[in-house]
Order: C-alpha cells, then sequence, then structure tokens
C-alpha cells in the first residue's frame, strides 16, 4: 500500500498575461488535504481551479507562495501525483492495454508481473474485454476510465483530477461518478477533483472548496459529513447542494476590488 | 476526441460475419452505380475516337484507332517490354528517394527538433527548392552527364523537398498536451522518443514519402523522356519518334496507372501504420 | 525604405551558410581543381548575368515565356473553375467526372508531350495546351473542395429564400468557395510555370526561357544555365508574391488547401 501524504497549499498566487491584461488567476490561496480524503474544487468558470490542480500536478509553479506534499515542495509533476484531465489525452497509437502499461513504465517490476498489474487495473475500471482496444475505439466514458486507470496503475500518492468528467453527457457522468466512488474505495488513495458540477461534488467529497472569481480566491471550504454512498434524493443531500449552489450563485462577477 | 456517446458504452464495431445482409445488398448496388456513372465518360471518349479514326479526321498515323492501341497494349504487356521497362523505371525511383528522401529526413528532423540548424540551414534550403526540379535538369546533365547517376541526382533532388518539409513538420507536430503526460508519467527522453514523438509524427512523415514518391515518379519520366536509353518514359519518347503512337497511347496508360497504384498503396501503408488518423 | 520596414526580419543565422558556400566555391574554382566549365567561377557568373541583363535577346525570351504562361494559366484556370464548380455542386457531375478526372490526373504532366507534339506540332498550341493542363487540376480541385464545403447552414439559407441554382451559385456557394479557389490559382500559378519552362525546354523551339536554357546546356554554358535557373526561379516567387497581393492578403489558415501531389 503506498504511503499516502498531505498536501498543503500556503498563500499560492498566480497570474497570467492574456491579451495585454494582467489577470489573477489565483490569489492568496491556502488549504490542506489530509491522506486518503476526497476533496472537491467547485468555483465559476475563471476562477482559477485548473489553474490551482496544475500547481498541485506540478505542471505551472506559483507566482508566489507554495505547494508542498509529502512534506517536499512540488517542483515539477510526478507520478506521485497523477493527474486524468478532461481530454483523456490517451496516446492514440497505443492499446488500453499500453496505455496503462505507461504508468508503470517507471516501476521495477519484471515485465510478467507490469502486464498483470496492469490488466488489474483496467478490470479495476471496469473495461475488460478491451485492452486491445484503441482509443479511437473507445466512448468518452470508456476512455475516460482507462485514463484513471493509467494514473492509478503508477500507484500515485494523490490522484488528481481536473473535470475529468466535464466532456462526457449526463447519463455517462452518474455511471463514471459511481465508478469514481467505488474506485476511491477500494484503493483508499487521496483524491483532489475540479468540477463545475454542484451533485458531483457533494455526491464524492468529503470536503468541498469553493472557489470565488476575479481575482481567484477561496470563498468557502464546506465540510460534507454525509455517508457514502450518498443518495440523490436525500434530503441532507439536496440541502448541502443548494448550499453549495448558493454560496456560488452568490458570486459577484464585478471587477476585482483593490 | 471524446465524443458524448448518449447510449451504452459498447461503441466498438461489431465483429464481421459472413453473413450477407440486407444493408450488404445495398452497398452493393451502390457500388455499381457509381462504377457505372464512373465509366459513361471513359465510354463516350472511346465513342468519340472510334468515330474520329472511322471518319479519318486525323491521320491514323497520329490517330491509331482504340483496337490498335488495345493491341500493341496487350502486346507490349504480353511481351515483356512493358514490364522491363517499368522495372528500370521503377528501380531508378526506388533508388533515388531512398538518397533523397533519407537526406531530406535528416535535415528535417534536425531543423525541426534544433532553432539554431533550422535557423542556419533553413533559409537557403527552401529559396533553393523554390526553383523546380526540371529547371536543375540541364545543370544536373552539365555535373554528371546522361549515365544513372543523372537520373539518382533529379529524382533524389525532387524527393527532397517533400520529406524535408514533412518531417520538420512532424517534428513539431507532437501536441503539448501529450508532452504533459510524459512529464506526470516522468518519462525517459528515450520512452518520450519511442512512444510520444516518433508515433505523433509518422502520419505527416508517411504523408511526406508517399507525395516525395509522387514527385520522384513525375520527375523520372521527364528525364527519362530526353536522356535515357531504357525505362518508361524513354519507350515513350522512342516511339514518338518514330510515330508509333499507338505505342504511346499504352505507355501513357502505363504511367497514369502505374503512378495511380503507388499512390494508392501508400494511402493503404498511411492507414495501416498510423490507423488512429485518416490521411488527407 | 529598410528591411525593418518592409516587414522582412533576417536571421543573420541564415546568411552563414550562403556566405561559407560562396568562399567555398570561389576557393575551389580559383585553385583550379574543378573543371572550369562546371564550377563556374563567380566572376564568371556575374559577367554572364550583367551580359543577359544587358541583352536583348534574353528579355525577349522572358517576355515570350510570360506570354505563353499567362495564356495557357488562364484559359487552364478558366476550366478548372467551370469544372470544379460543376463537380463540386451538382453530385450527378462529380460521380461521372470525378473518376475519370482523377486517372488522368496519376498521369505525370509532361508525359502528355510526345503525344500533344505529335498532334499539334512544335508550336504555341502544344505549349498552351500543356501550360494549361498543368494549371488546370489544382485548380479544379481546389474550387471543388472550395465549393464542396459551403457550410450547409448557408445553404439550407438559400433555400429557404427559395433561391433558383443560379442565385444560390452566386450568392452562397461561390463567396463561400472563394478562399478556396484563390488558393487553387496561387498553386496553379507554380505548377503552369514549371509547365511553361518544362515544355519550352521539351519542345526546344522558339522563343522563351526554356529554349534558352536547352540551348545554354547543349553550348555547355554552365554559366548561361545557372543564369536561367536563378532567374526563373526569381520569376516563380514574383508570380506567387503577385498574385497573393491581387487576391489581397495571405491565405489564412483556416483555407483548406489541396497539392496535386
Amino acid at each position: 500500500m503506498t504511503e499516502l501524504a498531505s498536501l498543503e497549499v500556503r498563500s499560492a498566487s498566480k497570474s497570467f498575461a492574456v491579451n495585454g491584461h494582467h489577470v489573477r488567476a489565483l490569489d492568496d490561496v491556502s488549504f490542506a488535504v489530509s491522506p486518503g480524503e476526497f476533496v472537491s474544487i467547485v468555483g465559476p468558470s475563471g476562477c482559477g481551479k485548473s489553474t490551482l490542480l496544475r500547481l498541485v500536478a506540478g505542471l505551472e509553479r506559483p507566482d508566489a507562495g507554495e505547494v508542498t506534499f509529502a512534506g517536499a515542495r512540488v517542483d515539477g509533476p510526478s507520478l506521485r501525483r497523477g493527474i486524468v484531465f478532461q481530454d483523456h489525452r490517451l496516446l492514440p497509437w497505443l492499446t488500453v492495454e499500453a496505455n496503462v502499461g505507461l504508468g508503470l513504465l517507471k516501476s521495477a517490476l519484471p515485465d510478467a508481473q507490469k502486464r498483470a498489474a496492469a490488466r488489474d487495473y483496467i478490470a479495476l475500471v471496469g473495461l475488460n474485454g478491451f485492452e486491445g482496444a484503441y482509443p479511437h475505439q473507445l466512448s468518452g466514458g470508456m476512455a475516460q476510465r482507462a485514463a484513471i486507470a493509467r494514473s492509478l496503475a503508477a500507484r500515485p500518492q494523490i490522484l488528481l483530477l481536473d473535470e475529468p468528467l466535464g466532456a462526457l453527457d449526463s447519463l455517462t457522468r452518474g455511471q463514471l461518478q459511481a465508478e469514481l466512488l467505488r474506485i476511491w474505495q477500494h484503493e483508499g488513495v487521496t483524491m483532489l477533483m475540479v468540477t463545475h458540477d454542484v451533485n458531483e461534488a457533494v455526491f464524492l467529497s468529503d470536503r468541498i472548496v469553493v472557489m470565488d472569481r476575479n481575482p481567484g480566491r477561496i470563498r468557502e471550504i464546506l465540510d460534507v459529513n454525509l455517508e457514502k454512498p450518498r443518495r440523490r434524493h436525500d434530503p441532507a443531500f439536496s440541502a448541502t447542494a443548494q448550499h453549495l449552489e448558493e454560496l456560488l450563485e452568490a458570486n459577484p462577477t464585478s471587477p476585482p476590488h483593490g | 476526441m471524446m465524443r458524448a456517446i448518449p447510449f451504452g458504452e459498447a461503441t466498438l464495431a461489431p465483429p464481421a460475419t459472413g453473413r450477407r445482409t440486407r444493408a450488404s445488398h445495398g452497398r452493393l448496388r451502390a457500388t455499381l452505380t457509381s462504377v457505372a456513372l464512373g465509366v459513361v465518360l471513359p465510354l463516350g471518349v472511346l465513342a468519340v475516337w472510334s468515330i474520329a479514326v472511322r471518319l479519318h479526321l486525323m491521320r491514323p498515323q497520329i490517330l491509331p484507332s482504340p483496337i490498335t492501341v488495345w493491341q500493341t497494349g496487350v502486346d507490349l504487356l504480353t511481351g515483356g517490354d512493358l514490364f522491363a521497362a517499368l522495372a528500370v523505371s521503377l528501380q531508378r525511383v526506388v533508388l533515388g528517394l531512398l538518397l533523397g528522401g533519407t537526406l531530406g529526413v535528416v535535415a528535417g528532423v534536425a531543423m525541426g527538433r534544433s532553432r539554431a540548424v533550422d535557423a542556419y540551414l533553413g533559409t537557403t534550403l527552401r529559396t533553393v527548392c523554390q526553383i523546380p526540379t526540371i529547371a536543375w535538369l540541364p545543370f544536373f546533365m552539365l555535373v554528371f552527364g546522361i549515365g544513372e547517376e543523372l537520373k539518382l541526382a533529379v529524382i533524389a533532388k525532387a524527393s527532397f523537398l517533400p520529406l524535408m518539409l514533412n518531417s520538420y513538420a512532424a517534428m513539431r507536430a507532437t501536441p503539448p498536451r501529450y508532452l504533459e503526460v510524459a512529464d506526470v508519467l516522468e518519462l525517459s527522453a528515450w520512452q518520450r522518443l519511442r512512444l510520444i514523438s516518433i508515433p505523433a509524427a509518422l502520419p505527416l512523415f508517411a504523408a511526406g514519402v508517399r507525395l516525395g514518391l509522387s514527385n520522384a515518379w513525375h520527375v523520372l519520366i521527364v528525364v527519362e523522356m530526353i536522356a535515357s536509353a531504357a525505362g518508361i518514359g524513354h519507350l515513350m519518347a522512342w516511339s514518338r519518334t518514330l510515330f508509333q503512337l499507338d505505342v504511346v497511347f499504352v505507355t501513357i496508360v502505363a504511367i497514369g496507372v502505374t503512378g495511380g497504384l503507388m499512390d494508392a498503396l501508400m494511402r493503404a501503408l498511411e492507414r495501416r501504420i498510423t490507423p488512429w488518423s485518416s490521411p488527407a | 525604405m529598410s528591411a525593418a520596414s518592409l516587414g522582412l526580419r533576417v536571421d543573420r543565422r541564415s546568411l552563414v551558410l550562403p556566405v561559407v558556400l560562396v568562399a567555398l566555391w570561389t576557393a575551389a574554382s580559383a585553385s583550379g581543381i574543378a573543371n572550369p566549365h562546371v564550377l563556374v567561377p563567380p566572376g564568371t557568373l556575374l559577367a554572364a548575368f550583367a551580359s543577359a541583363v544587358r541583352s536583348g535577346d534574353f528579355w525577349t525570351a522572358v517576355g515570350a515565356s510570360l506570354a505563353r504562361f499567362g495564356a495557357g494559366w488562364a484559359i487552364g484556370s478558366l476550366f478548372g473553375i467551370a469544372v470544379g464548380v460543376a463537380v463540386g455542386t451538382y453530385r450527378p457531375a462529380e460521380r461521372v467526372i470525378a473518376p475519370s478526372l482523377d486517372s488522368v490526373r496519376q498521369v505525370a504532366l509532361f508525359a502528355w508531350i510526345p503525344l500533344l507534339t505529335a498532334w499539334f506540332g512544335d508550336g504555341e498550341a502544344a505549349k498552351v495546351i500543356l501550360i494549361a493542363v498543368a494549371a488546370f487540376f489544382p485548380v479544379a480541385l481546389n474550387t471543388e473542395s472550395g465549393c464542396r464545403s459551403t457550410p450547409r447552414a448557408l445553404i439550407e439559407v438559400g433555400r429557404v429564400l427559395e433561391f433558383d441554382p443560379w442565385t444560390m451559385l452566386r450568392r452562397v456557394v461561390l463567396p463561400s468557395a472563394r478562399p478556396a479557389i484563390s488558393a487553387g490559382l496561387t498553386i496553379a500559378l507554380t505548377s503552369a510555370w514549371i509547365g511553361t519552362i518544362g515544355a519550352e525546354y521539351l519542345i526546344d523551339e522558339g522563343n522563351g526561357l526554356g529554349v534558352y536554357l536547352a540551348s545554354a546546356r547543349l553550348d555547355s554554358r554552365m554559366d548561361l544555365v545557372i543564369v536561367s535557373m536563378v532567374t526563373l526561379g526569381a520569376i516563380g516567387l514574383a508570380l506567387n508574391a503577385g498574385l497573393r497581393a491581387a487576391l489581397g492578403g495571405r491565405a489564412s489558415e483556416n483555407d483548406v488547401v489541396v497539392t496535386d501531389d
């Protein structure tokens, strides 16, 4: 079992230059994620949530503040912090099995064990039978599952998910949310997910980070203390979802102050 | 990339069965109709041609009858002359393509990967390649004479440019999002090359080979027409001098068919090597 | 008018290779290790350039080539647009014509010369026809592609407004296909210019840059060969630039460009 570690984001700020303007994507953002938690980041578009995730992944560097994981500063991308992108980014010229196997390239296991491990993860995400398929033969949902399997195969200490279900239709999304929950419960991996879907966040998360935009700031961090698996029609569920929506709706779209 | 499929998850194509369904009957009919429509024009031309011959609209010396052409064609095919000529020509094309193509790939890859190399070589190479291959012919003839080296040089030059351009583009074609995946997966430089850069570059590279082959074939014909004692281009020019227009017709068809077959073959190869992207 | 104001950025590194090559060339011909007829000394070459520029014959030849080129390109383009529109807009036309067109396109351009000279002799007709054929295919292909990719949405608007076919063509299809047609015409410039030089060179009769080139080779005048090569390359570039300017702006990246490969 991989040793889990905690994530800390301390006063992170990040700006981009867009068409000559300076955009403060993130302004003094701080929060922490404990080992084994499932945390979601929600917010209106443009609030910097994807940027925040990319900082944690190490694909971007903060202008100010820092991101530490397992006690060390995040300096670049790493297998320890796996990431599932919104566009699955499966390599189109490799089969599902080969793609998942990419996550195992760095492991010290002998080849036979690597193959077996890949097959296990493919089965975990419910894709058995499709090991030999190519990405262009898969549906969106299946491709995303394969991407999840690839990230998990590397046995990350935290799994980052950047709107993983955003490109899928609502039916598939519902199915995959249940899958994601099952995988999380099975693997016990810490998960940090960015989503714009309120119900998705309430369904899956232990805590929800609600963000503002212009500039990107944390507005509130909600604790969701309902037992999992959660039922969407539960009054407690609905109440939380509604509260979350209110928080998001209350986001002013006024220009930055100060 | 991501398609929202509203029903079910299984979208793999159903396994092919041997049974003919109503759908495949319809497809058969559609194909036959296409073929029928496609031959309308050639048949029309054939009709006009036959009438022109019958009415002696042009001297039989320069307008042989379709039957004569057909007969000559059969003779040349069965007699082996046609294949012999084509063999010579194809051999030259392949050799020249290998030479010029390899140089082109090396240049294209070098320039694609290194901005410095691109800066030093790029402009010069591109300017020189502005001059069409046919204009290089007299130059090469003065340098190499009219032997095999000439053909090799000309074909190499003709295949160089498409392969250089396409290799260059291929090197720069790796989508950054895959490179991010490589970052996260901590792939080594060699793994990146093997698993990402090279496969991503294959479609463009394959197209480059196809274009290079096509260029080479077209250029070879010209060289053979004026500076060769063998090959299909020579056969055409020689029979023209002898006013054997029937042979000329046959060689035109042979050149077209060979060119077309090679192109079709290359496209099929492209599809096999890069099943995930459709060649343009 | 400095180079910068023309919008030209010259990376100095790109000049290194040419300078080195010229230096090597000068050294090689000065040392006498190479055949002076093949490796013409730079001085001789420049002298040849100068005398060609001053010679009336050279410019007459260039003029003759350009005239032929213009005629062939125009004729070929006209036919190309006509056929391209027909095939790109009218499905039955496509199914009848396209297969034959694709087959004929497979035949290398210059392979038509023996036949053309047998039918039309060594005069202007054969050459202009060849140039027209060279221009025809790129224009036809691109026009077809442009017409065919007229957005469905716009066609539907035309139907709702009850456009007759001619109006549909004039108001919807052709304007939408304009970038593709322009791209085809531009590519046809290169094809037709190559066809011009090639036809003149191979038929070797009358006046023209290609004929000039052929004579230069026959006389083993490498200096004149190079002068001709550079001239025709430059003319090709100028034609391209000229047409681009005339058609207004560079082709955008969104234009579908179909090359006759």
